[in-house]
């Protein structure tokens, strides 16, 4: 029998610092690069130390422009480096929107795969940090669009270093979506090196009467939803989608015809979203087993209000998935 | 009367969809029932009425409207129902799927279409219960469902999320089925009734048939061996026989089989004969019973052509008749049903191309004929039109080997491609 790795409860934060020192320590073609993330160790403190085990030639304190930080790693990727940037909230990665969309997704393809761009860009995301309008987006979907990138959004300490060294050791560009809420969650994190797949959904509750599809930190609310509904009788299955790009339909098409009922919930504007996505999928590989239309819950449609009350509501909560789920399943949606 | 104004369902909510009426205008509604399915930004609830009485829907379903914008009215119940408000310039507000913008420019419209329901006197249920021009509500899956079970839709009532006929309704209603079935389709067309099974029992001839058979198939070592024989000059040789000779009217082809196998039979005595308690029984007398269906019911006759070595084939012809006449009227003279030693199973006229049967023992070989068919076959090299037939022969393995097997075939072929053979004695 093998050894067997022993779990520890670790943040989410330190499961990612993990593997960023693990990887860097196995291959050293691998450099950070961002803003803040040396001297300061990261605004989320993902980095923290790394400066002085690594030195600044592989942990790289960038001026602020994002554009040109993705350019820099983007070459360094063409040269055979493996760059990780940190984009310290996804929101300022807009400023880099054209150096991903139209070099990192690109160079491989038009380059006839001669290239290749070995590159992570890590970003937080998400709202409810009183971060108003400009600093609380969900841009699962801008990305999630885009063919030539991958697109994962882990959501336990575990995926977060595996899909981490995953992204890390992938020959495409990864789009890896950190939630800032999540940073401070718990969970167990098997120790040593493991790696988790992209491109997998999670299976994370088993149910029959409804699949409740969560994308990013949704996927934790919806387990904490399914875990409540309980009382009510309803046994709800939860599936974490973990990868925006591609999408896993196996496990989802698996469920939906099982339970025949969907409940698709993200953080961000459900119009043109990611579970717009998932419900047209599952909608075209599940029609005939459906008993009930595909319901979708997302942010309100507004820009995010700074004010602590408005912005509470603007989010979906727990409560919001269990009257959702209740409405599918044709009770009273509050019980 | 009472007006239904949008609510405001949250604090982001500006407006909300009716995302379904579960009434329609015309309909009575009691205070606290669900009226419509109401999306905000965020969510879905239902919106009940506040009041008793007949309600009128303002705003179609799929339209967004303002908070606090009317969208319905509960009027009084057993009044008349209130006139349909045609487009009147009291009412300018009333949400229609156009652009806003446009509203201030109208002025007194032709009679445009309005997206509300039909005049009043208000929609009442028709005698099947359905809703008068309205699609049965029902689940892709219960859709489905229905018609896999024959359940009628119409017939049902919905529990689901706005009334919508669900898996769970289609089941309480055409009982349940278990999951693996779903994709099973309903037969077209109705089944007489009765039971599943029919327990007949045999005559006395087709028990006989069912146990000699099986001890035939579960003792013999059998092995088949087949070929194609030309019949182009047989076929001929017959219409001549039949135009020409007198008593040879009725010649078949299987009487040109019965003398092919009983010369046949003579030259390979080892076919024509036995194994019994662990030795051979060579039989002196060529006896060929010929398998045929009685003329009425299921079974299997196999009336026998004694010593037909030493017969012609006219004679064959004749007997051979007679002797199938006698076992299909049911009164068989002595020996007509027995002590055959080689059979011929003829299954030609229904045109089967061959096939091997069941010896029937103690014989020790039969042969199985296929029909006579018109193929193209090549003959010095040239593709020419000609007639051919397949036979089988069965063989008990324990009498007799495939190579004499292969040799006595190859002689019931020679004889019948040659069948001026079957004319003369001692061929």
């Amino acid at each position: 029998m093998a050894t067997a790795v022993k779990a520890e409860e670790k943040l989410y934060r330190v499961a990612l610092r993990e593997a960023l020192n693990e990887e860097m320590e196995r291959d050293d073609s691998i450099f950070l690069i961002g803003e803040d993330i040396g001297k300061f160790g990261g605004a989320y403190r993902v980095t923290d130390g790394l400066l002085d085990k690594y030195g600044p030639q592989r942990v790289v304190d960038a001026p602020i422009a994002e554009e040109a930080i993705v350019g820099t790693a983007i070459g360094a990727a063409m040269l055979g480096l493996r760059p990780v940037v940190e984009m310290m909230t996804i929101n300022f990665s807009l400023i880099a929107y054209d150096q991903i969309v139209n070099n990192a997704a690109k160079i491989r393809y038009m380059f006839g795969g001669e290239v290749k761009v070995p590159m992570v860009i890590r970003m937080p995301g998400g709202a409810g940090h009183q971060l108003s309008a400009q600093h609380s987006h969900s841009f699962e979907v801008l990305y999630g669009l885009i063919p030539g990138l991958l697109v994962v959004a882990p959501t336990t300490p575990e995926d977060a270093k595996g899909m981490l060294k995953s992204a890390i050791r992938s020959d495409n560009p990864v789009m890896f979506l950190e939630s800032m809420s999540l940073y401070n969650v718990k969970g167990e994190v098997p120790a040593g090196d493991y790696t988790t797949p992209l491109g997998k959904a999670a299976l994370r509750r088993n149910g029959s009467d409804v699949t409740i599809v969560g994308v990013s930190r949704m996927a934790v609310l919806a387990n904490e939803a399914a875990k409540q509904l309980e009382e009510e009788d309803i046994d709800a299955e939860v599936i974490d989608l973990r990868s925006i790009r591609p999408i896993d339909w196996e496990p989802i098409v698996d469920s939906v015809r099982k339970t025949s009922r969907c409940v698709v919930v993200e953080e961000g504007w459900s119009t043109y979203g990611v579970t717009a996505e998932v419900a047209a999928g599952v909608q075209e590989r599940c029609f005939d087993y459906l008993d009930a239309p595909i319901r979708r819950l997302g942010g309100a449609q507004v820009p995010m209000p700074y004010n602590q009350q408005l912005e509470r509501v603007s989010i979906p909560t727990s409560e919001d998935i269990k009257r959702l789920v209740r409405h599918t399943l044709g009770r009273k949606p509050d019980a | 009367m009472s007006d239904i104004n949008m609510p405001k369902l949250s604090d982001t909510m500006e407006e909300g969809t009716i995302v379904e009426w579960k009434k329609k205008s015309g309909d009575e509604v009691k205070t606290g029932e669900v009226l419509a399915e109401v999306e905000s930004d965020k969510a879905t609830f239902d919106l009940e009425a506040d009041a008793d009485g007949v309600l009128q829907i303002l705003v179609d379903q799929g339209v967004p409207a303002k908070i606090g914008a009317p969208i319905a009215r509960i009027g009084e119940a057993g009044a008349e129902p209130p006139p349909q408000p045609k487009a009147k310039p009291k009412e300018p507000e009333t949400p229609a799927p156009v652009a806003e913008e446009r509203a201030p420019a109208q002025k007194s419209p032709p009679p445009r279409e309005t997206p509300k329901e039909r005049p009043a006197p208000a929609r009442q249920p028709t005698q099947d219960g359905q809703q008068d021009g309205l699609e049965v509500k029902a689940s892709p899956l219960a859709r489905r469902l229905a018609e896999e079970m024959g359940v009628d839709l119409a017939s049902l009532k919905g529990s689901g999320p706005e009334g919508r006929i669900v898996k769970e309704d289609v089941i309480a209603a055409g009982g349940s089925r278990p999951k693996s079935d779903r994709r099973r389709p309903m037969p077209t067309t109705e089944r007489a009734a009765g039971p599943d099974v029919e327990v007949v029992e045999p005559t006395r001839m087709q028990a006989t048939i069912a146990r000699r058979m099986a001890e035939s198939k579960s003792t013999v070592p059998e092995f088949q061996v087949t070929v194609e024989a030309r019949v182009d000059l047989a076929v001929s040789l017959r219409q001549q026989l039949k135009d020409s000779v007198a008593g040879a009217e009725k010649v078949t082809m299987t009487d040109f089989l019965v003398r092919a196998c009983a010369l046949a039979l003579r030259k390979f005595p080892e076919v024509n004969s036995s194994w019994v308690d662990g030795k051979f029984q060579r039989k002196r007398a060529v006896n060929i019973g010929l398998a045929v269906a009685p003329s009425q019911g299921m079974g299997l006759l196999v009336p026998v052509v004694h010593d037909a070595d030493i017969k012609d084939l006219i004679q064959i012809s004749i007997e051979s008749r007679q002797v199938i006449e006698r076992a299909r009227s049911g009164r068989p003279g002595e020996g007509d049903l027995s002590g055959a030693t080689f059979s011929i199973s003829n299954l030609g006229m229904y045109g089967v191309d061959e096939f091997t049967a069941i010896i029937n023992p103690p014989e020790a070989a039969i042969l199985a004929v296929g029909a006579i068919k018109d193929v193209p076959v090549v003959e010095d090299g040239r593709i020419v039109p000609g007639k051919v037939m397949r036979m089988t022969l069965s063989v008990d393995h324990r009498v007799f080997y495939g190579a004499t097997a292969a040799q006595f075939m190859a002689e019931v072929k020679r004889l019948i491609e040659n069948p001026v053979t079957l004319l003369v004695s001692g061929s």
